[in-house]
């Protein structure tokens, strides 16, 4: 299937199949660097946070980071990916001024995991897993726009960084499984505590390799290697882009090749600068740094009218560095007993897609709806409060909804200054209390989750320690029980309110509403709308049935 | 102090100069004053020393004494003056591996041997010259100066320790340290007539040790007797976390195990080695040295290690590939030499990696870069590790056998300056009949055996399995205790 609306042309996109593969760099939630010391912090003064190790000096040796490899062998292990019983590191050897070594240090042939794969949250569909291993990041240049003579500088507090580099094998056709993928994954990351995720923060990075076939073909086409996606945004659409674009290259009659090229999601094709970019990039010899052998209008024609962005040629495969990998000998393979990997296998918690499976199932114990189910796998934090609620005996589709309604509401709530379910001040506890108030009748539903809840809130957050039946008494919610109170109401509400009663005599249901509301209104929210709807009931039976 | 004592100091022995400071009879700040003395008297010449910071070591010295002074334990080399091949890190002090890529850098750090010397209350002594980054067999790779045997100036002290070796045979001081990739300690140490030992693989940290090849570097140590051998080795020996490739092995105390005894004993002559020697002065000195050995009580049986001409293609492979790599990081962008004249990136890592490293040096980083290289990967760097394997397996067989062998150190007795330096080929052979152990990770001794007929000192390599090095010195500790080689000394040293 291809995505709806990615070309303008649907034809088109009937003709030709996206083959693309992803590889996501996760940073790894660790306290030190992978190979030394020095303490993870981002935004720290540039290079403060580093020692002879990490700054490549002469005699400095690394030494594994043991919670980095954990993290990375379980999710090895979570991928059910074939585990080495030595993990060996190698050695990948090229020049940049932010790789102070001039070699990083990776896995090449004999990754910590081999195989595997990951169950997508919302379609079920399983992407496999070429290899998973682990790596150090590089440092960071920085460019600065006043430096005189053009001058760069280097920042080496991210050099060491532990990674865990992801390979999919190219089983994307479509960009819904593309998004899928990376937010299963990074469910996955967050519910392993393997990676806390932080794009803004470059936590995880995404590189894709994108080519295009006839549809039917077997064969793969030549494709390319796009760097320096940081968002989920930005790999969508460079995908819709590298489509577009090597459509309209195989259309003019020419072939793709293999190449690495860079996204620009700044780019604007009615720009007169950016256009006189791609102008001159045509100029250049395709494949080579900057050529481009389509133009610009060939592209963009394929594409929605408003896109904006492209890619760019870095390198082309001939010029593609040989990265001289071999053993890194100063680390000598690490040994994964079986006795290792079974006790990581049992402390994985359940996977985003498995639970989602589990959450959903029509004769399962959750049964709850996708669209809430989705939420709770994607949120950890969520995910054990909405746990703890079924431990402590709320009925699943409730629990979902406490989570979901209220205290997911809360988090970013500029009133109330709670950023993580973790800070949350309404604790589970509170919200069994309110829900067995509703469920007892105490308090009506709509009054237990919108006033009692907000005056929970303003109760915890203000460190007092009142009980839900305490601020239902106090705060003047508990539910109207007063047969006669409310029957009058609903003779009011009749009688105030001909139309309506005009409406639901031409069949009108929805007419109800004003009565209800009208005696909501009248009992200031306190009568249980189950026996608003009995007295409404039995009152209007005479009158419709007159008709 | 009368001039009498003083002029004895400099060939006393590490324990005698413990001692002698132990019991007050001299002062840390005198004894470094005498030794400073000789150094300029003596080294002007010799060439042995790159750096001397009196600075440092006179503040060493002085502190030291405080610490005695105020009653503090000392340690097993307190007041012994030790020089540092300049390829290992001393804190504040230069660096640079005797290349002129490593300009003005003054390290930050000690490493792992240099913080166990100050642990013992050694004194860091200067940093000695070598082959520039350990390559070299004559120390001529120098890209700082030259340095003479003590024996004869027209000759080489060898290397790529050579620097270290001059300065104990000359009587500099009694300790020096080496590291040894394919025989950068032994062949030094045999051709000045000094003992020198390459540990086990993984005996001691190789953290600040400026890498040339990683699986190959070992850090070791030089004296003129097996007791000062055995007394330093215990002192930089054990696990290091910061190496991972450092055994967690216990630590020994391999000088007051020294047990000379050698009944029971079985020494292997492996016959190839005897082939590969050019010299028949040095096969001679060196079944000379077996027959002592087994008048002493050994057993010498002959065996055979076929796989031994393969030992140094199979060295020089593995040993640049993992060179190229190692010394990538010297680049001209973070420290050291930086090339003036460079338009952009990729003319700064070219000018400034030409400018800064020596022939020698780039000649093992391009032979590296290539045998690493996408389609010769195969063929050179797998397949010299699969030579490896081999040759680790027939050395476990061989041990199997005996207990150690005695081979040669170097094929020849020594070469003159300037001999060998523009023909790389017969300088690799020199290394012929050491790295062997370098590549199975096992130790070898050093032992000064004889002289050629040039006045030249012979040496005799003992190997031994892994962590054999106690019976190593054993054997060693029993030739010194039987033989007199040792008590000669180089003209213009003695004294």
């Amino acid at each position: 299937m291809v995505t709806e609306g990615m070309l303008r042309d649907a034809a088109i996109a009937e003709k030709y199949e996206l083959v693309v593969g992803l590889e996501v760099h996760a940073q790894l939630l660790t306290k030190t660097k992978l190979f030394c010391g020095c303490e993870l912090q981002f935004g720290a003064a540039p290079n403060t946070k580093v020692c002879p190790v990490c700054l490549g000096l002469p005699g400095s040796l690394p030494v594994m980071n043991r919670a980095a490899f954990e993290h990375c062998l379980r999710i090895a292990l979570a991928f059910g990916s074939e585990i080495p019983r030595f993990s060996h590191s190698d050695r990948k050897n090229y020049f940049y001024p932010d790789l102070p070594k001039n070699y990083q240090i990776s896995q090449d042939s004999r990754c910590l995991g081999m195989g595997g794969e990951l169950e997508l949250i919302k379609t079920g569909k399983r992407i496999r897993i070429h290899n998973i291993h682990i790596e150090e990041d590089a440092g960071k240049l920085i460019h600065p726009e006043d430096s005189d003579r053009g001058a760069s500088y280097v920042d080496l507090n991210r050099a060491g960084t532990p990674l865990a580099e992801i390979v999919t094998e190219p089983d994307f056709r479509a960009l819904e499984d593309i998004e899928d993928y990376m937010e299963t994954l990074r469910a996955l990351l967050l519910t392993l505590g393997a990676s806390d995720c932080k794009m803004q923060e470059g936590s995880l990075r995404f590189e894709a390799s994108i080519s295009i076939r006839e549809r039917g073909a077997k064969a793969f086409g030549k494709r390319s290697e796009i760097k320096n996606l940081n968002s989920f945004k930005a790999v969508l659409k460079a995908v819709q882009f590298e489509y577009a674009r090597q459509i309209a290259l195989i259309e003019s009659g020419a072939k793709a090749t293999q190449e690495t090229r860079l996204w620009n999601d700044r780019f604007d094709p009615s720009n007169k600068n950016d256009q006189s970019e791609w102008a001159s990039d045509l100029a250049r010899p395709a494949g080579s740094r900057h050529g481009e052998a389509i133009e610009l209008n060939a592209v963009f024609a394929l594409l929605p009218s408003d896109f904006k962005g492209r890619t760019r040629v870095m390198r082309s495969k001939e010029e593609s560095a040989d990265y001289r990998y071999f053993p890194e000998p100063d680390l000598k393979p690490i040994p994964i007993s079986e006795a290792w990997k079974d006790s990581l296998a049992a402390s994985l918690p359940e996977l985003p897609g498995a639970l989602m499976r589990l959450y959903t199932a029509k004769d399962g114990p959750y049964q709850l709806k996708a669209y809430h189910s989705e939420i709770l796998v994607k949120n950890k934090e969520l995910n054990s409060y909405f746990s703890k609620l079924i431990e402590l005996g709320v009925t699943a589709s409730a629990a979902a909804n406490y989570a979901i309604n209220q205290i997911l509401s809360l988090i970013g709530h500029r009133e109330y200054g709670i950023e993580s379910v973790s800070q949350c001040p309404v604790t589970p506890e509170d919200i069994r209390s309110l829900d067995r108030a509703i469920e007892s009748g105490r308090v009506t539903k709509n009054m237990g989750q919108s006033k009692v809840f907000a005056a929970m809130v303003a109760e915890r957050l203000s460190g007092g320690s009142r009980g839900v039946d305490e601020i239902i008494a106090q705060g003047g919610f508990a539910a109207q029980r007063d047969e006669g109170l409310i029957r009058q109401a609903c003779e009011e509400a009749i009688e105030k309110n001909p139309r309506a009663i005009a409406d639901l005599k031409k069949g009108k249901g929805k007419a109800r509403g004003a009565l209800v509301g009208f005696v909501m209104k009248k009992t200031r929210g306190q009568a249980p709308a189950s026996l608003v709807n009995k007295t409404l009931d039995e009152l209007l039976a005479p009158l419709l049935e007159s008709k | 102090m009368d001039s009498d004592s003083a002029s004895k100091l400099p060939w006393s022995s590490a324990h005698e100069l413990r001692d002698l400071f132990l019991k007050k009879q001299i002062s840390a700040v005198d004894l470094s004053r005498t030794f400073l003395d000789r150094a300029r008297d003596k080294d002007g010449d010799l060439g042995a020393f790159l750096s001397l910071d009196e600075d440092f070591i006179l503040a060493q010295a002085k502190a030291l004494d405080e610490k005695r002074a105020r009653g503090q334990e000392l340690g097993a080399l307190a007041g012994v003056p030790i020089t540092i091949k300049d390829n290992l890190c001393v804190r504040g002090q230069v660096t640079s591996a005797a290349s002129k890529i490593l300009d003005g850098f003054v390290s930050p750090y000690d490493a792992h041997v240099v913080e166990q010397i100050k642990k013992a209350d050694g004194l860091l002594f200067g940093k000695s010259n070598l082959d520039e980054f350990a390559m070299g067999s004559s120390t001529e790779n120098s890209g700082r100066q030259i340095t003479k045997n003590p024996w004869n100036h027209k000759y080489v002290p060898g290397g790529s320790s050579g620097g270290s070796a001059a300065a104990v045979a000359a009587a500099l001081l009694p300790l020096a340290l080496g590291s040894d990739t394919g025989g950068s300690i032994r062949q030094p140490a045999a051709l000045c007539g000094v003992y020198g030992l390459k540990p086990s693989y993984g005996r001691v940290s190789r953290f600040g040790l400026l890498a040339f090849a990683s699986s190959l570097d070992q850090v070791g140590p030089f004296a003129r007797s097996p007791q000062d051998l055995a007394l330093f080795l215990e002192v930089i020996a054990g696990h290091d976390r910061r190496d991972s490739t450092s055994s967690s092995r216990a630590r020994e105390s391999f000088a007051e195990k020294l047990h000379p005894e050698l009944g029971g004993l079985t020494l292997g002559l492996p016959r190839e080695f005897f082939e590969a020697t050019l010299d028949p002065e040095v096969a001679e000195a060196t079944k000379t040295a077996a027959k002592t050995l087994e008048e002493l009580g050994a057993k010498i049986v002959e065996v055979s290690l076929s796989l031994t001409k393969y030992a140094i293609p199979c060295y020089q492979i593995l040993s640049t590939a993992e060179a190229s790599s190692n010394l990538a990081r010297y680049d001209g962008v973070h420290y050291g030499h930086r090339s003036s004249e460079s338009a952009d990136l990729g003319e700064l890592y070219a000018r400034s990696r030409s400018e800064g490293f020596g022939a020698e040096v780039q000649r093992r980083i391009m032979l590296g870069t290539f045998v690493l290289s996408t389609g010769f990967y195969d063929a050179y760097y797998l397949k010299a590790q699969k030579v490896r394997q081999l040759i680790r397996e027939e050395h476990e067989q061989v041990f199997q056998k005996c207990d150690a062998l005695l081979s040669p150190v170097s094929p020849v007795a020594g070469f003159a300056l300037g001999e060998r330096v523009h023909d790389p080929l017969l300088m690799y052979n020199a290394d012929a009949l050491t790295v062997s152990a370098n590549l199975v990770g096992i130790p070898g001794l050093s032992i000064p055996c004889g002289f050629s007929k040039l006045g030249l000192p012979i040496g005799l390599q003992v190997l031994g399995p892994q962590w054999s090095e106690q019976r190593l010195l054993d054997i060693a500790q029993a030739y010194h205790l039987a033989t007199d080689h040792h008590r000669r000394r180089p003209e213009g040293y003695g004294d």
